[in-house]
């Protein structure tokens, strides 16, 4: 019963407008959802959309332009763009106008790609222009309903549209299962770092890249009032060309709100602040940059910097590296639900002991983001103007732009008769 | 109501007020009214079949003629469900914001059937729920939450409930996000009272500031000062007033003695008269800032009454029946003023 309703989503979709109780022909044209929209702009309106056999509505007049977001023309590729498709070539028998979702079919399924908490990630290739895409599948447990984290991995990517965050060109919901269709990347950072380091270490050229396309993800999504929560090497993707991304926004969520609740059990233990592992459920951007000082320090060595196998070993294996905080060095630290009065006293140890390779500017870099009081920890955007980056090709790049731009117009307003005094740039 | 470039920091606190209260029957209905706005739905039993029956007749709960199950009130619904699964009030009404977007996603000639808003409703709830708590109850859990006492061939299945689910997160097309700005328009019903609350509050505080700082000060200060600071907790209720205007009179001979400027002059108390005098059906329409101000200059205009007649023996004799109208005047006007803003808002405050 259920399979037979997969093969012809128009059944499936009827239903669907049944659970929420709006009869479909009450839904007119121009609030069909913006996939169809799409569809329509980009193939012929008129036929998928009026069918006088099946439909009372008036035929179509201008199509609206979509909502912005993950399927706004712009970014979307024609990977989703299958609608008549589906099942892979055979004309669909079922009337065209129900038809206004993409069918899992329209992607041809190679190999798994990983296997996460709640996911299973599958390389595919659109079927009909050949491109590769990451699908990733959620299976739909019955009693849960739609994941929440799902939930929120779709709502906060489709507004996140940035260079160094995976883009999610679509999502297909069937009947057991969600699928998001993202773009195609090479591999994720821990898989680079198998391959193509030196026993894991990567060369400091290709860490402060990555870094520098790290911390502009970070970045982007702190400005867009997004936190992570759960950056490591798995889920930080490299595409062919070396840039790396941002992925997995399952534990991603809004923030800046005060209507919300937080959990303390976010990010993969090693990379877990340690003021989340002291309990805190007020953290903020902040852990995300934790995260990316414990990722770099592993780029440097090819080892993570903080392998604990429980909270308070997490815990002891910080301390042991950056000293014990007190009452003195963290004034306020003994609040903490997680705080003990017994935790063992280390002392502070130079971290180029154990990241020997490491340059001066760039220890000063990691150092800023390794601050175990959250407020002292550097920001992603202060971070990117580290002296550091200064000599990377692709800041060169930008700065030479700029520079471009501002000599142009300064060449403009001299030609207007303006004096530019000298030295000015 | 008029621009005000602190209104994002009263709202902000009037939201981190507003999120610490307890679910209120007045929150309730205000939900339940949003929601029938979202789409219009046929009545409980319109067949066109059949001809026209007259209304059922109470009780209600019955199931009606045509075998439809009873449907509960979109009230009592919300109540119920609010009631079996403890939702705290930022995500009850964070829902607010999915029924508008839905709303203004659904075109106007939209019709739902028997329970649609019922639906509609649950399933905001859930996505509210899901988006803003990092734990919430599963959709096996909301789908026996969604039973109602009294109707008991009423509810949804999980069945029904992931449908609906799916649904609305389609017509939503996922947009899920909620900035400060969506929650301070959509709930200024109830962030408005607060915002005023709050800022009589912060007046009292800095009046009791200045008060403080006046006391230490006092002999130094002009009556003119004097007499515009007020401590306005003594004015709360009838004997504290005149308690506090006999100690007031007992000092005040000192620190007029010591005054450089002419007190008590009657163009100052004719003006506050006046002022007292003003409708006071206009005092609950004007902004939080204008009505702080009339508080303020009302009781300090009360204090000039009363001080006047006793303390400056000079006037007391040339305008004694200036005086005594003043002062007549001035005690009940303060009084009511009282009896209006704390009465009038502490029931306000009880609603919630």
């Amino acid at each position: 019963m259920w399979t037979a309703r997969l093969e012809l989503p128009t059944r499936k979709f009827i239903y669907g407008h049944r659970a929420i109780g709006i009869p479909p022909d009450a839904v007119p044209a121009h609030s069909t959802p913006p996939q169809l929209r799409i569809a329509n702009e980009l193939t012929s309106a008129s036929a998928i959309l009026f069918d006088p056999l099946h439909t009372n509505r008036p035929p179509p007049s201008k199509l609206r332009p979509t909502h912005a977001g993950t399927l706004s023309i712009a970014n979307r590729t024609d990977s989703s763009i299958s609608v008549r498709n589906l099942g892979g070539g055979h004309t669909a028998p079922f009337p065209p106008t129900m038809d206004n979702r993409r069918h899992p079919s329209s992607f041809q399924q190679l190999e798994k790609l990983g296997e996460g908490t709640y996911a299973t990630v599958f390389k595919g290739r659109n079927r009909q222009t050949g491109e590769l895409v990451a699908l990733k599948e959620i299976h739909l447990d019955s009693e849960e309903g739609t994941p929440s984290t799902a939930i929120r991995e779709i709502s906060l990517m489709k507004e996140l549209k940035h260079e160094n965050i995976v883009l999610l060109h679509d999502v297909i919901h069937t009947e057991n299962k969600l699928m998001l269709v993202f773009e195609y990347m090479d591999k994720d950072l821990k898989k680079y770092m198998d391959v193509r380091g030196d026993r894991g270490a990567l060369d400091p050229p290709t860490i402060k890249s990555f870094m520098y396309h790290l911390l502009r993800g970070i970045a982007f999504c702190h400005e867009n009032r997004v936190l992570h929560r759960d950056l490591k090497p798995q889920n930080l993707l490299i595409n062919t060309r070396g840039v790396l991304k941002l992925a997995d926004f399952g534990l991603a969520r809004a923030f800046g709100i005060p209507v919300n609740t937080f959990s303390n059990e976010v990010v993969t233990l090693w990379y877990r602040a340690p003021d989340v592992l002291l309990g805190s459920r007020t953290y903020s951007t902040s852990i995300d940059i934790w995260s990316a000082g414990c990722i770099m320090a592993e780029m440097y060595t090819g080892r993570p910097l903080f392998p604990g196998t429980t909270n308070e070993d997490q815990l002891q294996k910080i301390f042991r590296l950056m000293g014990t905080p007190s009452e003195r060095s963290w004034p306020g630290i003994s609040q903490f639900p997680e705080y003990k009065a017994n935790f063992p006293v280390y002392a502070t140890q130079d971290l180029r002991l154990i990241l020997p390779q490491i340059d001066q500017v760039g220890l000063s870099l990691l150092n800023s983001m390794l601050q175990l009081r959250p407020e002292m920890r550097i920001s992603a955007a202060t971070a990117l103007n580290h002296p550091w980056f200064n000599d990377l090709p692709q800041r060169q790049q930008q700065h030479a732009q700029a520079m471009a731009a501002a000599q142009a117009q300064a060449q403009q307003a001299q030609m207007g008769g303006y004096q530019v005094p000298q030295g000015a740039y | 109501m008029p621009y005000s470039p602190n209104l994002a920091a009263e709202n902000k606190a009037a939201l981190d007020h507003f999120i610490q209260l307890p679910v209120s029957p007045d929150m309730i209905s205000y939900l339940a009214s949003k929601a029938a706005q979202v789409i219009r739905c046929e009545p409980a039993h319109l067949n066109k079949n059949l001809p026209p029956t007259p209304p059922a007749s109470p009780p209600q709960h019955a199931a009606n003629p045509y075998g439809e199950p009873a449907l509960p009130s979109l009230e009592e619904f919300i109540t119920s469900i609010v009631e079996r699964s403890h939702v705290q009030v930022p995500t009850l009404m964070s829902s607010l914001i999915y029924l508008s977007r839905l709303k203004s996603r659904l075109p106007p000639v939209a019709k739902g059937m028997r329970c649609t808003v019922h639906r509609i409703f649950l399933a905001s709830l859930i996505l509210a729920a899901k988006n803003l708590n990092d734990s919430s109850p599963k959709n096996k859990h909301w789908a026996r939450y969604s039973a109602v006492r009294g109707y008991e061939n009423f509810g949804f299945s999980i069945t029904e409930v992931n449908l609906m689910e799916k649904q609305l997160l389609f017509l939503l097309d996922w947009d899920l996000r909620i900035n400060p700005d969506d929650l301070y328009y959509h709930l200024e019903p109830f962030l408005a009272p607060i915002r005023i609350w709050q800022a009589r509050q912060a007046e009292k505080a800095r009046a009791a500031e200045r008060e403080k700082e006046l006391a230490r000060q006092q002999y130094t200060y002009t009556p003119e000062h004097h007499r515009s600071r007020s401590d306005l907790s003594a004015y709360e209720n009838a004997s504290t007033y005149s308690s506090y205007s006999r100690i007031r009179n007992y000092q005040t001979p000192s620190s007029r003695a010591a005054s450089r400027t002419p007190s008590l002059s009657p163009p100052s108390r004719s003006s506050s008269v006046s002022e007292s005098s003003d409708s006071p059906m206009s005092f609950t329409e004007e902004h939080a800032d204008a009505i702080v101000q009339r508080y303020d200059a009302d009781t300090g205009a009360t204090l000039v009454h009363i001080n006047a007649p006793v303390t400056h023996s000079k006037l007391q004799h040339s305008l004694p029946l200036y005086d005594d109208k003043a002062t007549k005047k001035a005690k009940p006007t303060g009084g009511f003023f009282n009896r209006m803003f704390t009465g009038a808002y502490t029931g306000r405050q009880a609603a919630y």
